[in-house]
Parts: structure tokens; C-alpha cells; sequence
């Protein structure tokens, strides 16, 4: 029972700390529009869930709960996780890790705690989700009449169950320091879109509704193609309705949904294994080491003869304004921000793009690869000074809004232009104009996009989770439009899009910058 | 000349962090002391033009600060209450990207940090990443970078911090070289900090200025006002609630307090020759700081 009690009292904190946050807020803002979106009126033009292209459930509760389910899965999936995976750093930052550490709490007790309230969070996101479903079932007006049971069911024994996967991947994640950072956000969005690609592969989860969905059409249309799609659909012919009655529920397939619970133990064992806690790391000889060379220098330091040189003696140095050396900085900031390692990768998967013809590259998903690799290159612009409590020095410092963000910015489209420039040359070489402007676009685009987004919310985060995001919605499911590099048709040119991609990084550093000036507004 | 006229801050949840704050601060060094939370940070960094008053103005040889910001910026030196460094870089790295934002560049801008790291004792430390540096060195190098662009105006908020005795008296000395015809002002809680250096002190408490002077006249104000008293232990409690007090030490015969009264407070009372510190507590006494 002191277990239970200590596993609640910790879950209870660190839900308390994370819902009193306006970022929560403005997450469950971002979820319950999304429901809105998942279930659009008859003339929108557009569907989310759909069977073979042509068919839609009518708006009642056992199809609203179904779709809704379905499409704030991978939402949340996705999304979630990024917003979740924080809840040990967010000790380890506030120095609460340090009291954590010297508490007799058991390692699994305080890791159930945070996968705990991990999960109480998403679950409190699909419960808006949930609520937004049924106002928009009666706003449709399709089917007034809420049948409860068909409505909270999907969310039941879908989403929950899954949801606890993500929300114990998210402590596991944490445990592991190779996965902590933005690797391990690089890591999690390549497992989710396999998650995604063999959805149907799994006993549980989205199949139990799409082949019952399909079960039920085929008994209308018996000519009907077997094949369903999840994500926004334009559709070139007036979408046909039939009436879903829903998932008929019995034990055996209620407890199918809930092996993801069993999963989702089974990584919080894994979990607890890994985690060394809050104490200092174990290489000691190396550690110690360089302790004591440290310590050693710094107590030579002090108790050596006064510094030769004298404070009113110093060299007097011009202020001159350049603005190179401070570029030069940035760049350093952002080379040294990464290993040897991922500077090597970067540069592999560049000279590969070079060297390989495009459609190899494609085939071969070096071409995501490499937009997606530096990740946490990218991430890391726009709120360094806040992450590392140097924003008292820049904004001391003269012309910060101008000079220091414009070598910020221009230091990411470098470093974006290092990462992508073989295949900038390919695509050259190959004259293929159309995919040339795209990635050109992309070159500012994405280094804008970082910078306004560490300059809005002070954290790398929301520009991984954002990306991730779009890349799933935008060269993964081949949303027009939010396909960046053009891989998806739409009524734009190629000149047309790169113009209004290059508009909109403009308007993004107008706005990093118009923040960045209103910083002192914060203090 | 930098000159502060009925400067106020309030934060959005509407407390004032400082009301009708005005001194002006001329060449030397002004210690800025205030209990936590008085409000000297709050005002470090409206000099520093990190944050905006919510009325008044601070103004810098007569021009508004808020108006010619920058130009403001080129001459001033600002040390955060924390400093934050990039731990992958080293002290060289560090500083020169430090330089760069000031706009400062050149190979005199190399000579100057080296001349600071061998001035501030990170010397044979200037090659590691400074995300191995203790407390006391972080602090060290952001004194450095505070000092880079050789500025008129040294802002220092919380500068002894982390630092330890001996480190502070070089901190100490370092201050006396620096002041010349420059304007310091440095915070503190710690009176020690600024008793050997300060040409004038400044006492915040609760957002209020509450005296402003040289330290010869601050010690005056509190002649005649310092006690020493041996009393039982039992009956410290009962001190506590009648009187300031500015010390306890523990004898043979019970605890010798330092009082702080207008009038002496027991027949048996001894005067005592007042310290800063007592000067500060008595300000703070007299202006309802406690």
C-alpha cells in the first residue's frame, strides 16, 4: 500500500507541475481543434477516414467515435510522446532530482509515478478529444442522438491502451541517456511511422475498427475494394454514406485491446532497469580525473603570485560592429553543439546525395534521412540563450535583436546548406529545376521555422515535435502543401511554392525578431 | 553619469518589485545592498536594459538609456546574479563569442581575454570546456566578459557569489583597479562585499531606496546605537522579539549579543563601535525593512 501511496503522490506532483503550465493548455487548445478538424461537414471537400476512396460512415456516435479515435491516435502517438517526454529532465533541471536522489524512493515506484502521470496527461487530452467528438456529432447534425457507449468505446479500448505504450516509451526514453535528447525524438518518429505503415499488422488497436468498418460495408456494397485510408483525403467524387453500427464487444476482444497494458509493463521493467537515478555518472576514473586536474589548477590558480598583468592595465580593444566574428561564433556554437560522429553521418549522407542519382537516393530514404538527420542542429537555434541562461549577456549586449538573431539565423542556413548541399549540386547537375527550387526553399525555411520557434517558446522542443509533425503530415502522408520538398502534386508551380516557402521563413524571422526585441518585456 | 529618477518596476502579477527608486551614480564604486527579494536584481537589470521600468527614467550622461539603448550597450559591462555559459566551448571560445556580440573584434580582442583569464586566475584553465568549470570559475569568467569591452559602466549583480574567501579579497582588489573613473555598481547581501571598497552604499529594502551615502556617514548615523549584552540563554527568544540583534556569541557565562537600539537596551549594556553591517540593519530597522 506505501508503494501505491508513493507512486500516486508522485504521479499527483508531477501532473500538478505539468497541467499548471500554459503549454498544456495550449496543447489540449491544439488537440480539441484537431478533433474539429477530424470531422468535417458534408461540403468541406475534404474527409479523414475513409473506405476505398468513396465511402464515409454517417455521423453517428459508433463512426464519430471510431474515426475521431482513429485520427487522434496518431496524433496523439506522435505528438504526445514529445509532449510527455520531459517529466525526468524536468527534475534533473530543477535540481529536484537531487532530493529525488537522496530519498529512499524505489527507482520502480518514482519511474510508475512519471509513466503515470504521463499517461494521465495524454488521457486528459483524449478526453477533450472525446467531448469535441460528440459536440461535433450533434453540430452535424447527421445523427443527433449520442449513444454514449459507441462514442467512449474506440477511445476505451484504442486509444488509452496505446496511449499507455507511448506514455512508458516516454519514461524509457528518458532513462536511456543516448535517447534523451533529440536522437532519441529522431528515433521515436522512425519507430512511430513504422507503428504507422504496419498498423494493420497488429491483433489490437486501429484494425479491430477499420475491418469491422469494412466488414459492414462490404455487407451494403458487396463490391466494395476492401482498402480504408486514415489522413486528409481530397476527394475528385461526392463521398457516399452508409451507417457504422459500430464494434460489437466481447471479452475475448476487449482483452486483445488491452495487451498494449502488458507492453507498456513490460518497457516500465525495462525502464527501471536502465535508470541510475539522479546520481552522478559511474566513470569515475575519468571523472575523478579530471575533478581533480580541475581542482588542482584552480587551487594552484589561487594561491599563485598576483596576475602579472593589472585590471587598469589592460588592452584596450575597439567596438567595431562586425558582424563576421559573431557569425563565426554562432557557427562555432553550432559545430560544437554536435559530435564528431553526427558531423561525419551529415556529411556521408551529403556526399551520398552528390553521388548517387536522385531516384536511388529517394528509393534508398537518404533523401529524408537528410532532412531529418540534423534535427538537433536545428532545434537548438533560437533558444540557446534561454536554455543555457545566456539571454542576460545578449540582451546587454548592443543591436542584439539585429545583429546576434540575424547571425543566428543565417548561421542555420549554413549549416542546413553544409547538410543538404549535395543535394543541392545533384539536383543541379541532374536540371532538375522544380525539386532545386523546393530544397532551396527548404534551406531557409527549415532554419527559420527553428528560429521562431526557440524565440516564441524558449525550448528546442516545440521545433522537433513541430517538424516531426509536418513530416508526417507534409512527405509522409503526402499532404499538399505541407510537402516542403515537393513530393506531393498541387495547384501551385514549383516557382510558385518556393516563393511562397521563402515569404513565409522571411515572416518567420520578422516575427523571431520582432519577439526577441520584446524580450525585455519578460524580465 | 548615470542618473535613476523615481524609477518603478511592477510585475504582471502586480507587485512592485521597486517604487520611486532615484540616486545618481558617479565615478566610483556604489554598493547596492538590500535583503533577498529587496529588489537590486530587478534594478541591475533595468541598467543592464534587460528589462524596462514601469515608470521613471534612468538616463546616461543625460540621454535616455531606453532611447539610445545601444550606444548605452557599447559602454556598459553586465554581470548577471546568473551566469549562464555554453558548456561545449571553453573560455577563449566563450569570451570571444562574448566580444562578438559586443561588437568588439581584432587581434587586440584575443590579447585583452588573455590578459583577463591571466588576470582573473583561468589562465592554465583557458583550453577546457567550461562545462567543467566549478561555480566559482563560471562566475570568474562572466566577471571576464563583463569587463571585455573595457566599459564605463560595470553593472555586478551578485559578483562574490560562489566565490570562495580567497578568491573574494582578489575580487576585492581587482574592484579598486577597476573603479578609476569608471562607475560600479555592485549587489550585494553581503556587507563584507563592499566594506573595504565602496566609495558610496546604497540600502534597498522591499523596493524602497532606503538611504544612500558614503560609508563614514552611514556608520555615523548608527554611533551610539550598538550594544553588547551578555544574557542568559534562556532568555534568547524573548531578545529576539525585543530588539535587533547583529550577533550572538556564545561565552562561559551565556550569549553576548550585538544590539541595534536607539537607547540602550539593559542597564548592563555596553556601547560598541558600529560596523557597515550594523549601519545596514539599522536603515533597514528605521525604514521598516524588517
Amino acid at each position: 500500500m506505501r508503494g501505491v501511496a508513493t507512486i500516486y503522490c508522485i504521479a499527483r506532483a508531477d501532473l500538478r507541475e505539468r497541467t499548471r503550465h500554459f503549454s498544456f493548455l495550449a496543447t489540449l487548445g491544439l488537440a480539441m481543434m484537431a478533433a474539429y478538424f477530424c470531422v468535417p461537414p458534408a461540403d468541406a471537400g475534404y474527409v479523414t477516414v475513409h473506405l476505398g476512396g468513396v465511402y464515409r460512415g454517417v455521423y453517428n456516435s459508433a463512426w464519430v467515435g471510431a474515426s475521431v479515435a482513429i485520427s487522434s491516435l496518431f496524433f496523439l502517438s506522435l505528438f504526445g510522446f514529445y509532449l510527455v517526454k520531459n517529466s525526468i529532465q524536468r527534475d534533473e533541471r530543477t535540481r529536484v532530482g537531487e532530493i529525488i536522489a537522496s530519498a529512499p524512493v524505489k527507482k520502480l515506484y518514482y519511474l510508475t509515478g512519471k509513466a503515470m502521470s504521463n499517461f494521465a496527461v495524454l488521457s486528459i487530452i483524449a478526453t477533450a478529444v472525446m467531448g469535441v467528438s460528440a459536440v461535433m456529432q450533434w453540430s452535424r447534425g447527421e445523427v443527433r442522438r449520442i449513444e454514449v457507449w459507441d462514442l467512449v468505446s474506440p477511445f476505451l479500448f484504442m486509444v488509452l491502451p496505446i496511449l499507455s505504450v507511448v506514455a512508458v516509451l516516454a519514461v524509457l526514453f528518458e532513462t536511456w541517456k543516448l535517447l534523451r535528447g533529440g536522437l532519441g525524438n529522431a528515433v521515436y518518429f522512425v519507430l512511430f511511422i513504422l507503428f504507422a505503415t504496419m498498423i494493420d499488422s497488429f491483433p489490437f488497436g486501429v484494425s479491430v475498427f477499420t475491418s469491422d468498418m469494412m466488414r459492414e460495408l462490404r455487407e451494403i456494397d458487396p463490391a466494395f475494394s476492401d482498402n480504408y485510408g486514415i489522413g486528409i483525403l481530397f476527394p475528385h467524387a461526392p463521398i457516399q454514406r452508409f451507417e457504422y453500427q459500430g464494434v460489437a464487444w466481447t471479452g475475448h476482444l476487449i482483452l486483445q485491446q488491452l495487451i498494449p497494458l502488458a507492453v507498456a509493463a513490460a518497457f516500465l521493467l525495462i525502464a527501471a532497469l536502465l535508470f541510475r537515478g539522479f546520481k552522478e555518472p559511474v566513470r569515475a576514473g575519468a571523472i575523478e580525473m579530471a575533478s581533480e586536474e580541475i581542482s588542482g589548477a584552480d587551487c594552484e590558480a589561487v594561491r599563485s603570485e598576483p596576475a602579472a598583468v593589472r585590471a587598469a592595465e589592460l588592452t584596450s580593444v575597439p567596438v567595431v560592429g562586425a558582424f563576421w566574428p559573431l557569425l563565426a561564433g554562432e557557427l562555432r556554437l553550432l559545430r560544437k553543439g554536435a559530435s564528431l560522429g553526427w558531423l561525419i553521418v551529415t556529411l556521408l549522407l551529403s556526399l551520398l546525395c552528390l553521388f548517387l542519382p536522385t531516384e536511388v537516393s529517394r528509393t534508398w530514404l537518404i533523401w529524408p534521412l537528410v532532412w531529418i538527420w540534423p534535427l538537433t542542429m536545428w532545434s537548438g537555434i533560437g533558444s540557446r540563450e534561454a536554455r543555457y541562461h545566456t539571454e542576460s549577456m545578449a540582451l546587454s549586449s548592443p543591436y542584439f535583436a539585429t545583429r546576434q538573431l540575424l547571425a543566428v539565423w543565417l548561421s542555420g542556413v549554413l549549416a542546413t546548406l553544409f547538410a543538404g548541399g549535395g543535394m543541392l549540386i545533384r539536383l543541379m547537375l541532374e536540371k532538375d529545376i522544380a525539386h532545386l527550387i523546393y530544397a532551396g526553399s527548404a534551406v531557409l525555411l527549415i532554419p527559420s521555422l527553428s528560429l521562431v520557434c526557440g524565440v516564441l517558446t524558449r525550448t528546442n522542443r516545440t521545433f522537433e515535435v513541430l517538424y516531426m509533425l509536418i513530416w508526417y503530415l507534409g512527405p509522409f502522408n503526402k499532404t499538399p502543401y505541407l510537402d516542403f520538398l515537393g513530393g506531393t502534386p498541387t495547384d501551385w508551380t514549383a516557382v510558385q511554392a518556393g516563393g511562397i516557402y521563402i515569404l513565409l521563413s522571411l515572416g518567420m524571422t520578422g516575427t523571431a525578431y520582432l519577439a526577441r526585441s520584446g524580450l525585455k518585456n519578460h524580465f | 553619469m548615470l542618473e535613476l529618477h523615481n524609477v518603478s518596476k511592477r510585475y504582471k502579477q502586480g507587485k512592485w518589485a521597486l517604487q520611486k527608486v532615484s540616486m545618481t551614480l558617479r565615478p566610483g564604486i556604489t554598493g547596492l545592498l538590500g535583503p533577498n527579494g529587496a529588489g537590486k536584481s530587478t534594478l541591475m537589470r533595468m541598467l543592464a536594459t534587460i528589462s524596462r521600468p514601469t515608470a521613471g527614467t534612468i538616463t546616461w550622461d543625460g540621454d535616455s538609456i531606453s532611447k539610445r539603448a545601444d550606444a548605452f550597450r557599447a559602454q556598459m559591462g553586465y554581470l548577471p546574479q546568473d551566469v549562464g555559459v555554453y558548456p561545449q566551448l571553453n573560455a577563449v571560445e566563450f569570451l570571444q563569442y562574448a566580444g562578438a556580440l559586443k561588437g568588439l573584434g581584432g587581434p587586440k580582442l584575443k590579447k585583452r581575454i588573455l590578459e583577463l583569464l591571466e588576470l582573473l586566475n583561468l589562465h592554465e584553465v583557458r583550453q577546457r570546456p567550461l562545462g567543467s568549470f566549478s561555480g566559482g570559475m563560471r562566475q570568474r569568467i562572466g566577471i571576464a566578459q563583463a569587463l571585455l569591452n573595457d566599459p564605463r559602466l560595470l553593472i555586478l549583480d551578485e559578483p562574490t557569489v560562489g566565490l570562495d574567501p580567497e578568491e573574494r579579497v582578489r575580487f576585492r582588489s581587482l574592484l579598486t583597479d577597476l573603479s578609476g573613473e569608471r562607475i560600479v555598481l555592485l549587489s550585494t547581501h553581503i556587507v563584507s562585499d563592499i566594506e573595504a571598497t565602496a566609495d558610496q552604499i546604497a540600502i534597498l529594502s522591499k523596493g524602497s531606496l532606503l538611504m544612500k551615502t558614503d560609508p563614514s556617514e552611514a556608520l555615523r548615523t548608527v554611533q551610539g546605537k550598538v550594544w553588547s549584552l551578555l544574557i542568559p540563554e534562556h532568555k534568547l527568544q524573548e531578545a529576539r522579539a525585543a530588539w535587533t540583534i547583529n550577533g550572538t556569541i556564545r561565552r562561559m557565562e551565556g550569549l553576548e549579543l550585538r544590539i541595534i537600539s536607539e537607547s540602550p537596551p539593559d542597564v548592563l549594556a555596553s556601547p560598541l563601535t558600529p560596523s557597515l553591517e550594523d549601519a545596514y540593519l539599522y536603515a533597514r530597522m528605521c525604514g521598516g525593512g524588517e
